[in-house]
């Protein structure tokens, strides 16, 4: 259910997890959320990231160009619990535009990296591996 | 057309916003309100034209139309938005009991 403060229909419960997910990483030094749904962020070397927070089963190519069009300062998109994930016509659209794409089994991991947009697990055979959709 | 709480003026309500969306390809129901009597909200899946001209633009449109209509009957719409190819995955746990509800001739 939607709590009427944002057009996305992410819920405040939703929200609260992440700022405080975020808020408890090592690697983060400043957190502050405007807009209902987008989270300044920045990290211990200074580094900015704009996460914007979403809770998508299946987020897609047409949800990620909207985020760009409505939020164009955001640099990286969260698609809520480990259950969520995204398209891969998705992740390559953020890819080629150094916007992080994870869900948050995949947050801690990318908010230890500099270039958090290229964070991934790998497989068995050491090939990335997405939470694909 | 009678799934679980879905009734035939939400399916009439959604083809009409079907006509006036060229570029939504076909309208799916699918979860707990087609199942059950005691839903959280109507889970949709829309979609979209792979060569659509501005998706962005269209998934905000899509969003904006549906939480109007379900401010209007009391209904929460849960949207997922795909593209045709992104739907030809089949990337829904409940993607084998799709209901059609509304689809181009």
């Amino acid at each position: 259910m939607s709590n009427g403060e944002n057009s996305w229909g992410v819920s405040f419960s939703r929200i609260a997890w992440l700022e405080d997910a975020i808020k408890q990483h090592g690697n983060v030094s400043f957190v502050k959320r405007h807009d209902d749904i987008v989270i300044e962020v920045e990290q211990n070397d200074g580094t900015h990231i704009t996460v914007l927070c979403l809770d998508e089963y299946a987020l897609g190519k047409a949800a990620v160009l909207r985020a760009f069009k409505e939020f164009p300062e955001v640099n990286f998109i969260s698609v809520g619990g480990n259950w969520n994930g995204y398209t891969p016509e998705a992740k390559e659209l953020c890819l080629s535009k150094q916007v992080g794409l994870y869900n948050s089994s995949e947050l801690t991991g990318a908010l230890w990296k500099d270039e958090f947009w290229k964070f991934h697990y790998k497989d068995d055979d050491g090939n990335p591996s997405y939470p694909y959709k | 057309m009678n799934f679980g709480n879905f009734t035939t003026k939400m399916m009439m309500e959604i083809r009409h916003i079907h006509t006036s969306k060229p570029e939504l390809v076909s309208v799916f129901g699918f979860g707990s309100f087609f199942r059950t009597d005691t839903p959280s909200d109507c889970d949709l899946l829309l979609v979209v034209k792979d060569d659509s001209s501005d998706l962005g633009k269209l998934h905000a449109e899509l969003s904006s139309v549906f939480l109007i209509l379900g401010k209007r009957i009391s209904i929460d719409f849960d949207l997922t938005i795909l593209t045709e190819k992104e739907h030809a995955r089949k990337p829904l746990l409940e993607h084998k009991n799709l209901i059609p509800i509304s689809q181009l001739a």
